[in-house]
């Protein structure tokens, strides 16, 4: 019987418990991806054996299913006498996997920037650092917000995958209460809520970004 | 935005299983016309229901499966068998996506309040299989904190666990094949799984080998039955008498002849007393 309401009321509680560690999860990962995608991008920007190694761990990551690396993580890893936690492997496999698509957002917002004010620039005597700093990142970074509110989003969906390596996210929570109860409608319609909530917030967030930012377009 | 979650409710509540009027056509008449049985089955836990080397989806349930089409149909292959995972099952049945579900499914308390079993057509119960180059040969010695025990995440095995082994590492993960590639890797020391299951990986695999289990919960019987949409009296009458006449009436042989096979020993018997000296 769907729509139970004593049933859910039982429910949220057990839900939001486990939300806090899928919100945990994924504000780890967009912070360590922020940081981390920034020397991916600029590897693949340069020419050289950097930039081909930068390359390869991009199509590497992003050709393979989360899934796989998750597994690979969690199992092989502790096949080679390094058991990380089902939490750690979740976060390492979803950093390495969302480094590669930052690193694109990034290389992407520095190639959409005109190669003439980068002559401008130096044609006006600037110096390398107040040319990046006010006239190339302020415009990169107003063009990056949008594919990365993107990006946050789909990692926010992403972390539902850690509930196959032993993680109590919400989603590993709302399986537990199918199986006890029978009851996948609710369960999974109040999983569904809750990402919508969470996703909602993280695009939101993007908008107030990019609002702020408008002035550097 | 209004205009979306609006139409977003309405969608769900369109999609919302009972929102429409269901015609009382018994699920019994449906298959008989439609000439074919459409079985929810697992397809990674041996011997029940898994897939073997030639690739083929072969099993206890699986032979069920084709002896109830074969009463009902007068043909083993007249069965469809759509592969589901462990959360996806209950909504197959509910939704009317298949006839019923044989997906080695525990009775409980909980589940029946919303889904239809049968009798039961197997016991079953935890069995706990360890790493043998852990050294351990009880399920008492494995409520240890430096141990990590990985089983499914039901709650019979994660409230047992809790009772038994309070100190143990929990590892919760959400199919059979998945507990045992925890153990093999290392992840856990021990796991425990339904005890049809657990014979076989014990069976197939020298590195790992079973729990004593005695005086522990654990050497209690749990109850596998057939589940399906509640409220088809006819369909459910049906699948009842069948799963009652196989366990212990006039299919009993059949019973038996399954059972070996694939559980490779004798099933309960059918009685508990001697009938011709009774």
């Amino acid at each position: 019987m769907p729509f139970d309401p004593r049933f859910i009321a039982r429910l949220i509680p057990a839900l939001l418990e486990g939300a806090e560690v899928t919100v945990e999860l994924s504000l780890l990962t967009m912070a360590i991806c922020l940081v981390g995608g920034l020397p991916v991008a600029l590897a693949r920007s340069v020419r050289g054996p950097l930039a081909w190694l930068a390359g390869g761990y991009i199509q590497l990551v992003r050709n393979t299913p989360l899934l796989i690396q998750m597994y690979l993580v969690y199992f092989g890893l502790s096949m080679a006498g390094i058991p990380l936690s089902g939490f750690a492997s979740g976060l390492l496999a979803l950093c390495l996997q969302n480094c590669g698509y930052v690193a694109e957002i990034y290389r992407g917002g520095l190639q959409s920037v005109s190669l003439r004010q980068f002559e401008a620039g130096k044609a006006l005597g600037m110096r390398r650092w107040t040319l990046y700093t006010t006239v190339i990142l302020p415009q990169v970074v107003a063009r990056v917000i949008p594919p990365l509110t993107n990006q946050a989003i789909s990692i926010i969906k992403d972390t539902a995958q850690v509930a196959a390596i032993a993680v109590m996210d919400v989603m590993k929570v709302a399986q537990i209460w199918v199986e006890s109860s029978a009851n996948t409608y609710d369960v999974f319609l109040g999983v569904a809520i809750i990402y919508l909530c969470l996703t909602s917030l993280a695009s939101l967030a993007g908008k107030l970004f990019e609002r702020r930012l408008a002035f550097a377009q | 935005m209004h205009k979306a979650l609006l139409s977003l409710t309405v969608l769900l509540l369109a999609a919302w299983p009972g929102a429409a009027a269901q015609a009382q056509e018994s699920q019994l008449d449906v298959v008989l016309k439609r000439d074919k049985l459409i079985v929810a089955t697992y397809s990674t836990s041996p011997p029940l229901a898994y897939i073997d080397e030639a690739g083929k989806l072969v099993g206890f349930e699986i032979d069920m499966a084709r002896e109830i089409a074969k009463d009902l149909l007068g043909d083993p292959n007249k069965v469809e068998f759509v592969v589901v995972q462990s959360d996806g099952r209950f909504p197959a049945a509910l939704s009317g996506k298949v006839d019923f579900g044989l997906c080695s499914t525990t009775i409980t308390g909980d589940r029946a309040v919303r889904i239809a079993f049968t009798r039961p057509y197997l016991d079953t119960g935890g069995s706990v299989i360890a790493r043998k180059d852990s050294g351990i040969k009880t399920v008492k010695e494995l409520n240890d904190a430096k141990f990590t025990y990985a089983i499914l995440n039901v709650p019979p095995a994660i409230a047992r666990a809790k009772a038994v082994l309070p100190n143990v590492k929990q590892l919760l993960l959400d199919s059979p094949s998945a507990l045992f590639l925890a153990v093999k890797t290392g992840r856990a020391t021990a796991f425990s799984i339904d005890k049809p299951i657990a014979d076989f990986y014990e069976a197939e695999n020298q590195d790992l080998v079973r729990l004593d289990t005695a005086d522990t919960p654990f050497a209690y019987v749990f109850q596998d039955a057939i589940f399906l949409k509640p409220g088809d009296f006819k369909w459910w009458l049906f699948l009842d008498t069948w799963v009652g006449e196989l366990r212990s009436g006039s299919r009993y042989e059949k019973y038996e002849e399954m059972y070996r096979k694939w559980m490779k020993k004798d099933p309960p018997p059918q009685r508990f007393y001697d009938y011709n000296k009774f």
